[in-house]
């Protein structure tokens, strides 16, 4: 009840658009309703031989229903897809706006693409909360009242019986279904999403199952998944299609019943003969407006589990939040590290330890090291994506955590082995850099970024679609459009993570005279594995399991014979 | 197209299939015969003045009708279920069996992502078809004929207008739902970036973030998906247009019947119980003709999904045999000969004429730029792709003459990036073969795995793969190596890696590969240059053509390829 209420406060200033598509779809079932009912009142009426005058309200009756039908049938699609759409639209606005604060860090232990794609899932499961799980009980609670009270106008036990037909069909069948559905609705997605992860497993793992003989055993194993989530799929397939027998089922046995009751009315002269077709035709017409709610019944487990979900997800505390008292741009930029030491949440690892270091306004360290040194944990704590456990961080001789988290990050320009290219425009991705540029500045940027040749050859030049993922680009421009956006950004703190991470050497050697470019007047942290470029270093930081092991200028560490010295080593073994 | 190859998949199902439609068709009739005795009911009560009493039998039989009409109801799902599933289960595994066939350069060039797309989503799109649109479309073409039949032996008028009517509804569908595509298509690109906006958005946020660009996305994120809703909208206005013009048909024509059958009521052409007969049959009518427009989108999916899984059933050009002969010389050792062999993809010379040999206890190293043919000729040992010219012989046996999967009993295989299944450690040491688990600790001891594997929290017992615990670059290499060493088969095929090692990881895995390339015929592609100068003989790829061939001492001294490889990149750095 909880979810539903925060689902509805969402929903609820769309209120006005959901009342209209609401009662268009009332006036569609009501429609219905009376396009049989007149219809069976001008047979019955014309079996009595009438003169035909009587019989004209209910021919113009029949077509006035008939049309109404139709066209509030049309409007009613119509406004309940607007109504889902903006729905949509307030639901990705609610979400990103709890996200936002929470990424990249405030999410323990997921990963970003994995929680995207679900956070994505989760929001097109939502989008439906109006359509399939408000809509259809607003719309039978409504149509029981005007029908039973029609139906009352005849004989109150009309009345009594659709009340009890209506309550069977939305209320004791989804409770009942639901209690043998063996909870086929949880269960199924998990024996869909364990064979869809071994077939995925069969075709990364291709090469290895192939040479070690594995293709036979492995096909057993997709058989096996398969008629798990067949037997699920049964389940579920025998629950709807009793859902539908059985609605089906009790809407005529209403009918009937509504007949039983007519009849000893009839003879005893309570009730005219004309009504009975009539009174039986709108008894069976209006289920229409209960049927739905079996599935509508099952759609709101879907969407109360998806709500869950999102909403346990976005609740995080997020970890760094901005005050308005906290101070601006720093007056220097030379950072001062002491003592930092930080661990994840929930993790008994240590993950940067006891560290240390000056770097002054303009100067330049490299930290290097393996993968899981913890490098890169150093940059969040920088940019405070992350706040450490205890130590300092200065820049410009006062602690980071005084100053706006935005400002901090206005002075930092990025340059990130996995920095996102969005799917618009080349010049749009080098433009968020700075909003406010204008065409010759992004240009100049993109030139200095040596993108002029790229964007001169293409025929929209900086107006490109790049693709999703920036697929339309080689890694290598990925990385200039980077650099392009720190060019245009100009910050006086640079920080380079991996800058040439999966680049072929020659377009390696291009990107690092690119930011060797770059660093000039800047203070600059480069973070990487690859020992190339770092003789200009004013200090390398050798990182190891959080743990300065070695640290120097590179000629320095090279007769030390160390770690350093080692990795180097093998990085010239490689050859291609 | 696709719907054809479907069609045969039903011949194979006939039974259900008839079963299927057999449970639409009885559901129909028993609401024929509802429609009747209500009707006979109604007149009787109304106009024949008949107690409950009277009526009984009647409304005993009206009651089994109802039960029978809701059965059928019933069974037409469960039925339409079994049948999709029996045909998708099919498929799959033929479709899988398939791309085994084809193997792993075929799934490469056809990229994995699609095909694993294509298994999974596009097959259970096929439901769609099997389970509701092709039982509706012999509804719609056998219920309403057995319902016109009913009326016109009632009242001729009221058959001509249902007659009329019927075929207006598919041409409709038609028209309007060609031009809505037609609209759909020419937004096709503004609709797909405005509904994948919110997705890159997410992506993109760290970036975001660090540009301090991510606040205001809020406004662009409502601003996008008003212009989504906004264009969606502008397609569905004209898509439910069918809808209305269904409606319409629908509720005027009932309208028409009944004001005709009314007025011939009234002229004493009719009698009642036949009048109300005929209108309670309309809606009957129309009903399936409804539920196939529905279904109709639902059933397109399934054709396009068709369409990709019966292009690849069809597409495997040569599917490479499963028969062949066993290697006649099972001494335990192996010599492979490379005569004249060459390889194309789809046209694309990767391999010209080369030669080479390799026997027990030699090391082969393949040497060379990305794309020079390396993989190419791994690929072709193991028999994932056949030679298109000259021969490949084994102990003088010809490779393409072997069973493949006999032959490959004979080789250990280390690729560059080795893929875990989810399952326990030691499942992925022993991989399916047979063996102890003490042999299991003996090949991971010799590929220096198993003191990371003892600090697990449940050693060999401990889940990894996909999913579960993620191991380290190295510790898979190590994994995959351990593989090796349990197989034990005197052919190695070895792709060295280069990512993700730190120097003492890297020293731990290096003294595993040469342990394990010990009286071994080794073939490794060879990334570093230490490794290249343990190996007997170098291969020097270029192009796919064999540039140079020597020792390291040889090459090394030679003006070519390999000194300048081995000093180039050395030099950039």
């Amino acid at each position: 009840m909880r979810i539903f209420m925060r689902l509805m406060k969402i929903v609820a200033p769309a209120w006005l658009a959901m009342l209209a598509a609401t009662l268009l779809a009332l006036v569609t079932v009501t429609a219905n309703v009376g396009l049989l009912t007149t219809a069976a009142f001008l047979i019955s009426a014309a079996a009595l031989h009438p003169p035909l005058s009587v019989l004209s309200p209910a021919i113009v009756g029949v077509r006035f229903f008939g049309l109404t039908r139709a066209v509030a049938r049309y409007l009613e699609r119509y406004l309940a897809h607007d109504v889902t759409f903006r729905l949509l639209s307030r639901i990705r606005v609610w979400c990103y706006r709890a996200l936002e604060p929470l990424v990249p860090t405030g999410l323990a232990g997921i990963t970003n693409a994995e929680l995207f794609s679900r956070v994505v899932h989760e929001v097109e499961v939502l989008q439906y909360f109006y359509l399939q799980v408000m809509l259809p009980p607003a719309v039978a609670i409504l149509a029981l009242l005007v029908l039973a009270l029609l139906l009352a106008h005849f004989a109150i036990a009309f009345s009594a019986l659709l009340v009890a037909g209506f309550l069977a069909v939305g209320v004791v069948l989804p409770v009942i279904l639901n209690r043998h559905s063996g909870n086929s609705d949880e269960n199924l997605p998990l024996a869909q999403a364990r064979l869809v992860a071994t077939l995925a497993g069969g075709i990364r793992g291709m090469r290895d199952l192939m040479a070690f003989g594995q293709v036979d055993s492995h096909l057993t194993q997709v058989a096996d998944a398969a008629t798990e989530y067949a037997r699920w799929q049964e389940r579920s397939a025998n629950l709807s299609g009793l859902a539908d027998a059985g609605g089906n089922l009790i809407m005529n046995l209403t009918m009937v019943g509504a007949v039983i009751i007519a009849v000893p009315l009839i003879a005893a002269g309570r009730l005219d003969g004309v009504y009975l077709a009539v009174v039986a035709l709108g008894i069976q017409s209006g289920f229409e407006a209960v049927l739905p709610l079996a599935a509508g019944c099952r759609r709101w487990h879907e969407v109360r589990a998806a709500a869950g979900r999102l909403f346990a997800l976005l609740d995080a505390e997020p970890l760094v939040t901005a005050s308005p008292s906290m101070a601006g741009l720093p007056p220097r930029y030379d950072l001062s590290v002491e003592n930092v030491t930080f661990r994840y949440p929930n993790s008994p690892n240590v993950v940067i330890d006891d560290l240390s270091f000056y770097l002054p306004d303009g100067g330049r360290l490299a930290i290097v090291g393996p993968s899981g040194s913890g490098k890169s944990t150093l940059l969040s704590l920088l940019v405070r994506f992350w706040n450490y456990d205890s130590g300092h961080i200065r820049l410009g001789g006062k602690d980071i955590g005084d100053y706006q988290p935005k400002a901090l990050r206005d002075t930092v320009g990025a340059v990130l082995q996995n920095d996102y290219v969005f799917n618009a425009t080349l010049g749009d991705n080098i433009q968020l850099a700075r909003p406010g540029a204008s065409l010759d500045e992004i240009l100049a940027a993109a030139n200095q970024a040596a993108l002029g040749e790229l964007i001169q050859s293409l025929p929209l030049g900086l107006e490109t679609m790049v693709g999703e993922n920036g697929q339309g680009l080689s890694g290598g421009q990925r990385r200039q459009v980077s650099i392009a956006r720190a060019l245009l950004k100009n910050p006086p703190l640079l920080i380079l993570d991996e800058p040439t991470a999966g680049l072929d050497p020659v377009t390696e050697r291009e990107i690092m005279n690119l930011l060797e470019k770059l660093m000039i007047g800047r203070t600059t942290i480069i973070i990487t594995h690859r020992l190339t470029g770092l003789d200009n270093m004013d200090e390398i930081l050798v990182l190891n399991q959080g743990k300065v092991v070695e640290r120097g200028r590179q000629a320095e560490l090279l007769a030390q014979k160390g770690w350093f010295y080692d990795m180097r080593c093998l990085q010239n073994d490689i050859f291609m | 197209m696709g719907n054809t190859a479907l069609l045969k998949e039903i011949r194979k199902n006939k039974w259900l299939f008839g079963l299927l439609v057999g449970s639409g068709l009885a559901g129909g009739l028993a609401a024929i015969f509802q429609a009747y005795y209500l009707a006979d009911i109604v007149n009787g009560a109304f106009l024949g003045g008949m107690g409950l009493s009277g009526l009984s039998s009647w409304l005993t039989v009206l009651l089994l009708a109802i039960s029978v009409r809701a059965f059928f109801i019933w069974a037409q799902e469960r039925v339409g279920f079994l049948l999709a599933a029996r045909i998708k289960t099919d498929l799959r595994q033929r479709l899988l069996a398939r791309l085994f066939m084809a193997g792993p350069v075929y799934v490469d060039q056809e990229r994995s992502g699609e095909l694993i797309n294509t298994l999974t989503a596009g097959m259970e799109s096929l439901d769609a078809y099997f389970a509701k649109y092709l039982p509706q479309l012999a509804s719609a073409l056998l219920l309403p004929v057995a319902i016109l039949a009913v009326v016109f032996s009632l009242d001729i008028t009221a058959g001509l207008i249902m007659l009329v009517t019927a075929p207006l509804i598919p041409l409709f569908m038609m028209l309007i739902g060609g031009w809505a595509a037609s609209i759909q298509r020419r937004q096709w690109t503004v609709l797909s970036r405005l509904s994948g906006h919110f997705f890159d958005v997410l992506k993109g946020l760290t970036t975001l973030k660090i540009f301090g660009r991510s606040a205001e996305q809020v406004e662009v994120i409502s601003r996008l998906s008003e212009q989504f809703r906004e264009t969606t909208l502008g397609v569905l206005k004209v898509a439910f247009l069918s809808a209305l013009a269904l409606e319409l048909l629908t509720t005027l024509s009932t309208a028409l019947v009944a004001v005709v059958v009314g007025l011939k009521l009234l002229f004493g052409k009719l009698y009642f119980h036949q009048a109300f007969f005929v209108l309670l049959l309309a809606p009957e009518y129309y009903l399936p003709l409804r539920l196939l427009g529905s279904r109709f989108h639902a059933g397109l999916a399934s054709s396009s999904a068709a369409e990709r899984i019966y292009g690849i059933l069809n597409d495997v050009e040569r599917p490479p045999k499963q028969q062949g002969q066993e290697l006649s010389d099972s001494s335990g050792l192996i010599t492979v000969s490379f005569d004249q062999v060459t390889f194309s993809y789809a046209e694309r010379p990767a391999l010209r004429s080369v030669s080479f040999s390799v026997g027990p206890g030699e090391c082969l190293a393949l040497v060379g730029p990305s794309g020079a043919g390396k993989s190419t000729i791994t690929d072709l040992l193991l028999g994932f792709i056949e030679p298109s010219g000259g021969s490949i012989s084994v102990n003088g046996q010809a490779l393409t003459g072997l069973n493949r999967q006999e032959w490959l009993k004979h080789v250990a295989y280390v690729p560059q990036f080795p893929y875990l299944f989810p399952g326990t450690v030691a499942d992925n040491i022993s991989f399916g073969m047979a063996g102890t688990q003490a042999a299991v600790e003996i090949a991971a001891r010799d590929a220096g795995a198993h003191e990371f594997i003892s600090l697990l929290p449940q050693g060999y017992a401990t889940l990894i793969g996909e999913g579960s615990r993620s191991l380290s670059g190295g510790e898979v290499q190590r994994i995959a190596i351990a593989r090796a060493f349990f197989k034990n088969a005197p052919l190695l095929i070895l792709d060295e890696a280069t990512t993700g090692l730190d120097p003492q990881n890297e020293a731990t895995v290096r003294e595993a590969f040469f342990r394990l390339m010990a009286d071994k015929t080794v073939v490794v592609i060879a990334h570093r240059l230490s490794t290249a100068c343990r190996a007997d003989r170098i291969l020097v790829l270029e192009q796919g053509m064999v540039a140079q061939i020597g020792s390291h001492q040889e090459l090394i001294v030679k003006q070519g390829l390999y000194s300048r490889l081995a000093t180039a990149y050395r030099g950039a750095t």
